[in-house]
């Protein structure tokens, strides 16, 4: 159950960061995020079944994949409507159904799984857990730190955070703010893209499971505070406890209740989130 | 000396560990005008803030006419006749001058709901009453010739006029003006300063925040002085400009404050 | 009356008897099918525009609207009331759920109230799901029964069976009608007035004197009375009832159609729902291909039309009147 629960929140973590980089930096409201997930996951089983790679290759070229796809419907869709709310997010809601309409084309309406990559279980603190996911886990924490090292050293992560607080000023310090908005959605996609790739594995999916995620992900980026990173990671690991004890304690469906009503609470009590400054 | 129309006692503002306002205490009376100034983060705007219900001191109070009207709302202040400019121009956007006018006066418009549901001829009359009074404020404030501009699409100096008419369209007895003359041509100043004092001639007392301390001067009764959240003066106009202690908060610079009165 | 308004009415009244007309040339129970739930799904986005006029975009309006098809359903079924008795109960007790659901989200506007509109409108839809007592879970209800048929000495017996579809097809209409009406009276009235003011400047508004949550409320409310009808008609209609359907697909394409119609006037959601219901008809024999055209035409009418379909006229007339000046000059 907890390890669960970290799963659970490290998905989240993996799919709300990049939630919140494309908010921070763009301002606009991503309902397609779930998409991303849901093209890696066909991509991946694509790769694997189809193409008959290696589960890692295909998880690193499913990554690339959609966050080319996002870069793409960054230029073309999001551009105009960068700071809007509103638009953004109805323009998203058609980029949605377009993918969902592409995944159901290319891969039919059938729920699909992956193979176990890892099997086996082993024994922690005398209680069974499957390696998958544990490496599950593991892999998420390795990208997350290594996203965080990508932002808080590399140029182009320090750029980041620049028009993330203060897209004027880093303009005129030479920014490219197109430069920077295609590499975070790109980048907050291929997050998005790992955990789906990560994940398929383990649960089954098909070209709806998108919004559910969509939803969950905002819930994480609402309470962590919109433009905090270090907040989203802390929330993803809160609700992903809180939903994993839960299910488990009471039902799927309370849990998703304490979800809805944790989103609502936070809203209406402290806008800004845990870690979030208004 | 009549009664103090607002009474501002011991209103202190900390924001987590930054003290904006610091025990400030001042009285306004009616027919008064009083200029507010200060260098910048002196603190002015968000003592307005503070008056006008934005969020509630932590300490002190205000009173007016007697009664605490300590963090009341902005609409319950309208009502009771405390009306507010504001610096960047707050205004209807997307609504003609004129309709932007017509809403100031929504407190004061007597048409009953059903009436304007069904537009039955006694709300006709009610709105050509309101109508009325609205052509004679743009008149009074100049601008019946841009009645039907949207708000956005107005010059500067036009928007922060209807900024101005909007805040009397509410028939206030207490005028607080933030910053009414920032950004505008020797002209405009003029106008507004014109404007200031018809209505204060009508009996409004009016409390004006201003960095232009040379077009204010010459219409206030009395100046407060703010430094970094505290009362450093309060005076005349040429008290206070020869005041060493508000010389200093500007820095060094004189204050070239000819009272023209 | 000066001719454009004369010519508006005039217009007004051909619509409104052709839609009365439109059973006596259509007669096939498909598409009578489909002209009635239209009329409910604009009742809704209409609604739904109601609430913008504030400024605001609520999620919770379609879980509102399922509200009021469970409360209907249920009044009916568990109370064994008439569907005539039923549907009023249903605003009523509606009308006071949306109030507590939209309380706290007064306390939010923009993005904040979008989320949290949507957080308590799907805590309600996850309540139906989980208390399978009275809402009948993930299944939903069943068998929810048609109205009775109106029995006015004199007239013939108008009857709501399963296989009249001609009079559910009149029911709505006159329900549609009388929504689009009084929602049209509204806008004009001095509530409208206020409504545009609080989208333009919340702050200002208040600085006129505006009590600004009492007249959002006021609308809100307002807004679901007319989603609640619409649930109710839909629930008697279809006499079935599943949470899934109030999820976050129609949640978007009430938003859709009112968007892509055009919030800014008021017939705006109504073309958006016929149009992108008739698309969706014509595309019945490619079911999967609807969310990506509904995509297409979503993301061109942000970037191309950004006022809606509504605004069309408006930007083609200009071209149309070059084109008429030029063929005149030859």
């Amino acid at each position: 159950m907890f390890l669960n629960g970290t799963m659970i929140g490290s998905r989240l973590a993996l799919f709300a960061t990049g939630l919140t980089l494309v908010y921070g930096i763009m301002l606009i409201i991503n309902f397609a995020h779930g998409e991303f997930y849901m093209l890696s996951a066909f991509a991946v089983f694509f790769f694997v079944e189809k193409l008959g790679l290696n589960y890692f290759v295909s998880l690193v070229l499913a990554m690339i994949v959609v966050g080319l796809v996002a870069i793409a419907a960054e230029r073309i869709f999001f551009k105009p409507m960068r700071g809007q709310h509103i638009p953004s997010f109805i323009m998203s809601c058609g980029l949605a159904f377009m993918f969902q309409v592409v995944a159901v084309l290319a891969f039919g309406i059938k729920d699909k799984s992956i193979d176990t990559v890892f099997p086996g279980v082993i024994t922690i603190l005398g209680a069974s857990v499957s390696v998958e996911r544990l490496m599950v886990s593991l892999i998420s924490a390795i990208l997350i730190v290594g996203f965080y090292i990508f932002l808080l050293r590399s140029r182009s992560g320090r750029a980041m955070r620049a028009v993330m607080q203060n897209p004027e000023a880093a303009a005129l310090q030479g920014v490219s703010i197109n430069q920077v908005c295609s590499l975070g959605m790109g980048i907050g996609a291929a997050l998005a893209a790992a955990a789906g790739g990560l994940l398929a594995p383990i649960f089954i999916f098909n070209p709806w499971i998108g919004p559910a995620l969509t939803w969950e992900g905002f819930i994480v980026v609402c309470l962590g505070g919109k433009t905090s990173l270090p907040g989203t990671l802390l929330a993803a690991f809160i609700l992903g406890y809180i939903k994993s004890f839960v299910t488990t304690l009471v039902d799927p469906v309370a849990a998703l209740m304490c979800g809805a009503a944790i989103l609502g609470i936070i809203l209406t009590l402290r806008p800004q989130g845990l870690l979030g400054h208004e | 000396m009549n009664a103090p129309l607002l009474e501002v006692r011991n209103i202190t503002k900390r924001f987590g560990g930054l003290i904006a306002i610091n025990k400030l205490s001042f009285d306004i009376h009616q027919g008064e005008i009083v200029g507010l100034i200060g260098p910048n983060g002196a603190g002015k705007t968000t003592l307005f803030n503070v008056i006008t219900g934005f969020y509630p001191p932590t300490e002190g109070k205000a009173f007016y006419k007697g009664e605490d009207i300590t963090g009341f709302k902005p609409h319950k202040l309208v009502q009771k006749g405390i009306a507010r400019s504001f610096q960047l121009t707050t205004l209807f956007s997307n609504l003609s001058v004129f309709q932007n006018v017509v809403m100031s006066q929504h407190l004061h418009i007597e048409v009953g709901f059903l009436g304007s549901l069904f537009h039955t001829p006694g709300n006709c009359e009610k709105e050509k009453a309101t109508e009325a009074r609205t052509m004679e404020l743009l008149k009074l404030t100049g601008l019946d010739s841009q009645r039907n501009v949207l708000a956005k699409n107005l010059s500067h100096g036009y928007q922060k006029i209807l900024n101005f008419t909007i805040s009397i369209g509410t028939n206030p007895e207490l005028l607080m003006l933030d910053e009414p003359l920032c950004a505008l041509n020797p002209e405009r100043i003029a106008a507004i300063q014109r404007l200031i004092l018809t209505v204060r001639d009508k009996g409004v007392a009016i409390l004006v925040i201003e960095h232009n301390m040379k077009a204010l001067f010459p219409l206030c009764d009395r100046i407060i002085v703010l430094d970094a959240g505290m009362k450093i003066a309060e005076g005349t106009p040429k008290e206070v400009g020869g005041n060493p202690e508000v010389i200093r908060a500007y820095l060094g610079g004189a204050i070239d404050v000819s009272d023209r009165r | 009356m000066n001719k454009n308004s004369w010519i508006k009415w005039v217009g007004l009244a051909a619509v409104v008897i052709t839609l009365f007309l439109i059973p006596v040339f259509i007669k096939s129970p498909y598409w009578m099918g489909v002209f009635t739930l239209m009329g409910v799904y604009i009742i809704v986005a209409e609604s739904f525009r109601y609430i913008v006029t504030t400024g605001e975009y609520s999620f919770a309006h379609v879980p509102v609207m399922g509200m009021g098809g469970y409360a209907s359903a249920l009044l009916a079924m568990k109370l064994g009331l008439s569907f005539w008795l039923a549907l009023p109960l249903a605003v009523l007790a509606t009308a006071i759920i949306s109030i507590l659901i939209y309380y706290p989200c007064l306390r939010t506007t923009g993005t904040f109230f979008f989320f949290a509109s949507f957080a308590f409108g799907e805590v309600m839809r996850l309540c139906w799901v989980r208390f399978t007592n009275p809402f009948g879970g993930v299944g939903g209800l069943r068998d929810i029964p048609r109205p009775d048929a109106i029995d006015i000495p004199g007239l013939p017996t108008v009857e709501f069976t399963l296989l009249s579809h001609t009079s559910y097809y009149y029911l709505i209409l006159v329900f549609m009608l009388f929504s689009l009406l009084v929602m049209y009276l509204l806008e004009g009235s001095r509530l409208g007035a206020i409504a545009d003011a609080i989208k333009e400047s919340k702050v200002l508004a208040s600085f006129v004197g505006i009590r600004v949550w009492r007249y959002e409320m006021i609308i809100f409310v307002i807004a679901s009375a007319f989603a609640t009808l619409g649930g109710s008609l839909y629930a008697h209609y279809m006499t079935l009832l599943v949470p899934n359907e109030f999820y976050w697909g129609l949640g978007i394409y009430v938003c859709v159609w009112a968007v892509v119609g055009g919030t800014g006037h008021f017939a705006g959601p109504i073309v958006g729902t016929i149009v992108f219901g008739l698309i969706r008809e014509l595309l019945r024999p490619f079911p999967q291909l609807v969310p990506l055209i509904y995509g297409l035409i979503l993301a061109a009418t942000l970037a191309f039309l950004p006022q809606g379909l509504i605004s069309l006229p408006e930007r083609i007339s200009p071209w149309i009147k070059k084109g008429l000046a030029k063929i005149k000059e030859r």
